[in-house]
C-alpha cells in the first residue's frame, strides 16, 4: 500500500523506457489492433458478435449461450462471483456490463487496475438491441455503419412480428413460469422483461396483481385462468417435459394445460432482447395466435 | 503431547508456506521470475496491480478472516461449554444475515440518492450492525439481576436467529433475482472483495480479539469445570463473559461484514487442535488463530484456482473440506476416548 | 475462623435455609448432616461465597466474606465440588494447575510446575499426570480435585496469609465404600497437617463420627443441634435428624462410637 506511488513511478519509467509497449498502455496508444473484450452479459455477448466483434472477445459470463461460438470462450462464472485475478489474466481493455450491475466490488477493483468497465443501459424493448449497439460501437470506435446489420435485421424481424399480429383479434392471457424443478416454480408478475415480451407478441400477462417472480398458490394459477403458459426450454426440461407441469398443483387445472398450450422456448433467446428479440417476439405471437383446434 | 514452541513454530511454518504458496498460485499465472519482478515492482503495472492490489490483501484478508472465526469459536465452545457452539449461537450470524439482506433488497429504494461510497459500504456496514444489535439483544434477554445464564443466552439465541431468518425470508420473497442470488452468494462467503481498506480496516479489530480472547485463556480453562467452579478459582465470572461476548460478536461481525457467510471453520480449527493437542485454552487459541488462518488460506487460494477462470463461493470449499475431515476424527477417536 | 451469622434463604417461597449459624475452626473439621433437601449443599455455598444469603452474613477471620475480591477469596477458601463434568477433557496436571490460576503472575512456570509435582506425588497421582481427568476412576478424579484445592491453598511462603478453609461437598459420593473412609482419611488428615479448617457435607455416620471434631445436623433448613461430635452424636438427635432409629455402641477397634441405623421406626434390637 505505502509502495504503491513508488510502483507507480518505477512502471512509469519501465514503460516510458521499453519499446515493447504493455498491453494496458496498448489500447490507449495503438487503436488499429482490436482491444481484447470481456462481456458479462448474454445480452451484450450477442450484440458484440452481431457486429461482428466476437473474435475480440476474450471471455464471457454464465448467462452468455449465444452464438455457437460462445461455447469455445473462457467461462467467467456468474457477474455476482468474479474471479478479479482470472479476469486481469485474460488482458481485458474492455468489460461491458450491464448497467443494472451496481455496487460489484470485482467491477471496482478491475477499474482500478486500469480496465475500463463499461455499464451498457438494457431496457426490455425492441430497439434495446439498436441502442445498446450504438453504445457498444460507441466504445469500441466503431464506424456509424457497423450497426447497420443490427438495425436491418430487427427491421426485418418487427415486419414479420407485424404479419403474425395481423389477424390477431385476442389478447391471450399468458402465464410465464420460472421453473427449476418442481419444487422451485415462479410466475412473472408485472415489470418483468417476461410481461414486455409477452405484450410484444400480442398477448397479455395473466399475472397483474404482484411485480417481480413470486411463487403462487394452486388456487392462484387456477385464478389466473392462463390461455397459455409460457416457459423456457431449460425450466420445461426441468419439470421431465409438459407431462411434469400437473405435477404443479393447479396447473392441470388451467385452460392453458388443458388445452395443450404450452410454448417453451430458449431463455436467452426470449427474454435477452438482443438482436434477435423482433424474431423471437414474432415467433411467441405466432404460438400465441394459432387457429384454435376447436 | 508435543512441547508449546515445536508446535507453535511447526504453525508458523505451515501459516508461512500456506502464505507463500498462495503469492504463487493464482488464475493469473505468473512465472516465480516474474512474480519477483512484480513483488519489487519491476514488473508491469497490471502484473504489480495483480500482485499487490489482488492477491496479497486477499491472502491477507483470509489469513485473519481464517484466525478469527477459529478464535471465536474456540471461546465460544467453551463459554457455552458446548462442543457444537459456534458464534452462530449468540446470534451474530443471523443478525448480520437479516441486515444485509436489508441492505440489498432495500437499499436501491431507501440509498438510491445516497453516495456511491455509502452505497458500496451499506451491506458490510449493515452486516456488522446486525451482528452486534442482535448480539446485544441476546444477551440483554439473557441476563437479569447482573448475571448471565448462557443457557438461556443458547435458548435466546436460538429464539432470536428463527425470528431472524423468518425476517431474512420476508426480504428473501421480497427480493428480485438479482438480489435473491447475491444473497445467496453472500451466505456461501467470499474473498473476492478482499482489498487493502479491508484488510488495514478488519486487522486491527481481529488481532485485538484474538488477543484479548486469548488474555482470557485461564478462565476459559476454569469455565470447563463450570461457571460456579470459575468463580471459586478468583475469576470474575460476569465480567470474563461479558468480555468474551463482546469481543467475538466484534470479531465475527467484521468478518461477517466483509466476507459473508463462511462456516465450519470455527468448528473444525478447534476440535481439531483438542484432538491433537488437549483443550488448555492457553495453547488452544493462539494455535486455532494459526491453524485457521492458514486453513482458510488454502480454501482460499482452491476457491480461486481450481475452476480458473470462474470462482467457487468458499463457504462450500470449507464445508467441503471440513466436513468429511471432521467425521474421520470424530469416527477415529471414538474409541479412543468416549468424550470428545 | 470462618462463621456464618443468622443465614437465611428462600427460594420460590420455601425456606432453603434459617437463621443458620456456625463456626468452622482452622485445623479442624466441622461435619454437616442432614435429610436431603436440608439445606446442607446451600449452607456449603453461602460459606463458599458462591450463593448470597437474603440476611445473615459470613464472616471470615473478621472480614465480610461477601465484601472480599475473587482473587482474594480463592487464596482462602477451596470448594471440592460434588461431581465435576468436564466438557472437554483436559489432563490431569492441567486440572491441578487451576488450583494457583488465582496468583498465576505471581509463580514462574517453572515454580509453577514444582507445585503441581508436589501435589501430585503427596496423592500418589504421578503415573495419571498426563492421562486426560475423563478417563480417571471416581476415586482418582476425587483425588485429583483435591489436589487441585490444596494447590489453590498453598501457603505463600513469602506472605503467609493467615487462615485457610477447605470446603467438601459431599465428597464420598459416587466412591465405593473402601474409597469412602480412605477419601476421608487423607482429605482431613491433609488439611489438619496444613491448618486447615474443613467444613464437609457428609451422609455416613460412621465417617461423620471417626473424622468430625464438630456436627451440626440441620433439618429443614434449621439447625436441630450442634456441637463436638462425642456430644452431639446421640440416638436422639439421630432420629430427630433423619427419622430413624439407631443403635449406638462402642467401637469395637477404635475409640469411639460404631451406629447401626434402623430404617423403620420398630426396633429390631432392644436397647441395651
Amino acid at each position: 500500500m505505502r509502495n504503491l506511488p513508488l510502483l507507480f513511478l518505477f512502471s512509469f519509467l519501465f514503460v516510458a523506457c521499453s519499446p515493447a509497449a504493455e498491453p494496458v498502455t496498448e489500447a490507449d496508444t495503438a487503436t488499429k489492433t482490436s482491444p481484447r473484450i470481456v462481456s458479462l452479459s448474454g445480452t451484450l455477448t450477442e450484440l458484440l458478435f452481431a457486429l461482428g466483434q466476437g473474435d475480440a472477445l476474450v471471455g464471457v459470463d454464465v448467462t452468455s449461450t449465444y452464438p455457437a461460438a460462445t461455447a469455445e470462450l473462457p467461462k467467467l462464472g456468474h457477474v455476482s462471483k468474479l474471479n478479479v485475478e482470472a479476469l486481469l489474466g485474460l488482458q481485458p481493455d474492455l468489460i461491458f456490463v450491464d448497467a443494472a450491475v451496481t455496487n460489484n466490488p470485482a467491477l471496482k477493483t478491475l477499474a482500478d487496475a486500469g480496465v475500463r468497465v463499461v455499464y451498457v443501459p438494457l431496457r426490455p424493448t425492441l430497439d434495446n438491441a439498436v441502442q445498446a449497439t450504438a453504445t457498444l460501437a460507441g466504445h469500441l470506435d466503431l464506424p456509424e455503419a457497423s450497426i447497420a446489420t443490427v438495425k436491418a435485421n430487427l427491421q426485418r424481424d418487427s415486419l414479420a412480428l407485424a404479419a403474425a399480429l395481423q389477424g390477431a383479434n385476442t389478447r391471450p392471457r399468458v402465464l410465464f413460469l420460472y421453473a427449476r424443478g418442481a419444487g422451485q416454480v415462479l410466475v412473472a408478475g408485472t415489470g418483468t422483461e417476461a410481461e414486455a415480451i409477452i405484450q410484444l407478441a400480442g398477448g397479455t400477462n395473466a399475472i397483474q396483481s404482484f411485480a417481480d417472480f413470486k411463487p403462487l398458490t394452486p388456487e392462484a394459477f387456477v385464478e389466473a385462468a392462463p390461455d397459455v403458459i409460457l416457459m423456457f426450454s431449460s425450466g420445461l426440461a426441468s419439470l421431465d417435459g409438459p407431462a411434469g407441469l400437473a405435477n404443479i398443483p393447479g396447473i392441470a387445472q388451467t385452460p392453458a394445460f388443458q388445452r395443450k398450450r404450452i410454448v417453451a422456448m430458449d431463455g436467452q433467446y426470449l427474454l435477452g432482447f438482443g438482436p434477435r428479440a423482433a424474431q423471437a417476439a414474432a415467433e411467441l405471437a405466432g404460438q400465441l395466435h394459432l387457429p384454435d383446434p376447436q | 503431547m508435543r512441547s508449546f514452541s515445536a508446535v507453535f513454530f511447526a504453525l508458523i511454518a505451515l501459516l508461512s508456506l500456506t502464505l507463500l504458496g498462495g503469492v504463487f498460485v493464482g488464475a493469473y499465472e505468473l512465472a516465480p521470475a516474474e512474480l519477483w519482478l512484480a513483488l519489487t515492482g519491476q514488473s508491469t503495472d497490471l502484473q504489480q496491480f495483480l500482485v499487490w492490489q489482488v492477491r496479497i490483501p486477499r491472502l491477507l484478508l483470509a489469513l485473519l478472516v481464517g484466525a478469527a472465526l477459529a478464535t471465536t469459536g474456540a471461546a465460544t465452545q467453551g463459554l457455552f461449554r458446548n462442543p457444537l457452539a459456534e458464534p452462530t449461537l449468540i446470534g451474530v450470524t443471523s443478525g448480520a444475515m437479516l441486515f444485509a439482506a436489508a441492505a440489498m433488497v432495500l437499499s436501491f429504494r431507501f440509498l438510491a440518492a445516497a453516495p456511491a461510497w455509502l452505497q458500496q459500504g451499506a451491506v458490510s456496514v449493515a452486516a456488522f450492525c446486525g451482528a452486534l444489535v442482535t448480539t446485544g439483544l441476546v444477551y440483554r434477554l439473557a441476563s437479569g439481576r447482573g448475571r448471565v445464564n448462557v443457557a438461556t443466552m443458547l435458548l435466546a439465541g436460538i429464539a432470536i436467529a428463527a425470528l431472524t431468518s423468518a425476517g431474512t425470508g420476508l426480504l428473501i420473497y421480497q427480493s428480485s433475482e438479482q438480489q435473491l442470488r447475491d444473497l445467496t452468494f453472500w451466505t456461501l462467503g467470499s474473498l473476492g472483495g478482499a482489498r487493502w481498506g479491508q484488510v488495514l480496516g478488519a486487522g486491527p479489530i481481529i488481532l485485538a480479539g484474538v488477543y484479548f480472547l486469548h488474555r482470557d485463556a485461564l478462565a476459559l480453562n476454569a469455565f470447563l469445570l463450570g461457571e460456579r467452579e470459575a468463580a471459586q478459582l478468583g475469576f470474575r465470572v460476569q465480567r470474563v463473559k461479558r468480555r468474551v461476548i463482546i469481543w467475538t460478536a466484534l470479531v465475527v461481525g467484521t468478518c461477517i461484514s466483509l466476507t459473508g457467510i463462511i462456516g465450519f471453520v470455527g468448528l473444525v480449527i478447534p476440535h481439531l487442535l483438542r484432538i491433537w493437542q488437549g483443550t488448555d485454552y492457553r495453547r488452544l487459541l493462539l494455535f486455532s488463530a494459526l491453524l485457521g488462518g492458514s486453513f482458510l488460506l488454502v480454501a482460499d487460494t482452491l476457491a480461486r484456482t481450481i475452476v480458473a477462470p470462474a470462482e467457487l463461493p468458499i463457504g462450500i470449499l470449507t464445508a467441503l473440506v471440513g466436513a468429511p475431515f471432521f467425521l474421520w476424527l470424530l469416527l477415529r477417536e471414538r474409541g479412543k476416548n468416549a468424550l470428545l | 475462623m470462618m462463621r456464618a451469622k443468622g443465614l437465611s434463604l428462600h427460594l420460590g417461597g420455601r425456606a432453603i435455609l434459617d437463621q443458620v449459624s456456625c463456626t468452622v475452626r482452622p485445623g479442624q473439621v466441622t461435619v454437616v448432616m442432614g435429610q436431603n433437601g436440608a439445606g446442607k449443599s446451600t449452607l456449603l455455598q453461602c460459606l463458599a461465597g458462591s450463593v448470597g444469603a437474603d440476611a445473615g452474613a459470613v464472616e471470615v477471620d473478621g472480614q465480610c466474606l461477601a465484601a472480599l475480591p475473587p482473587e482474594e477469596l480463592a487464596a482462602k477458601r477451596a470448594v471440592l465440588a460434588q461431581s465435576v463434568h468436564l466438557s472437554f477433557p483436559l489432563t490431569v496436571a492441567e486440572v491441578i494447575e487451576m488450583g494457583c490460576y488465582a496468583r498465576y503472575q505471581q509463580w514462574t512456570a517453572r515454580q509453577r510446575t514444582a507445585r503441581i509435582d508436589h501435589y501430585l506425588t503427596l496423592l500418589d497421582l504421578q503415573p495419571f499426570r498426563d492421562r486426560s481427568f475423563p478417563t480417571l476412576s471416581g476415586g482418582e478424579q476425587k483425588r485429583v480435585l483435591l489436589a487441585k484445592c490444596l494447590l489453590q491453598l498453598d501457603a505463600d511462603p513469602a506472605a503467609p496469609s493467615g487462615n485457610r478453609y477447605l470446603l467438601l461437598d459431599e465428597p464420598t459420593a459416587a466412591l465405593d465404600i473402601g474409597q469412602q473412609f480412605r477419601f476421608i482419611d487423607l482429605a482431613t488428615s491433609l488439611a489438619r497437617k496444613r491448618g486447615l479448617g474443613v467444613f464437609a457435607v457428609l451422609h455416613d455416620l460412621n465417617l461423620a463420627a471417626r473424622f468430625a471434631d464438630e456436627i451440626i445436623f440441620l433439618r429443614d433448613g434449621r439447625v436441630l443441634a450442634s456441637g463436638p461430635t462425642h456430644a452431639i452424636l446421640t440416638r436422639t438427635t439421630i432420629r430427630d435428624t433423619f427419622d430413624v432409629d439407631c443403635l449406638i455402641q462402642e467401637h469395637p477397634h477404635y475409640a469411639g462410637p460404631l451406629i447401626t441405623t434402623l430404617p423403620y421406626e420398630r426396633p429390631y434390637f432392644a436397647p441395651a
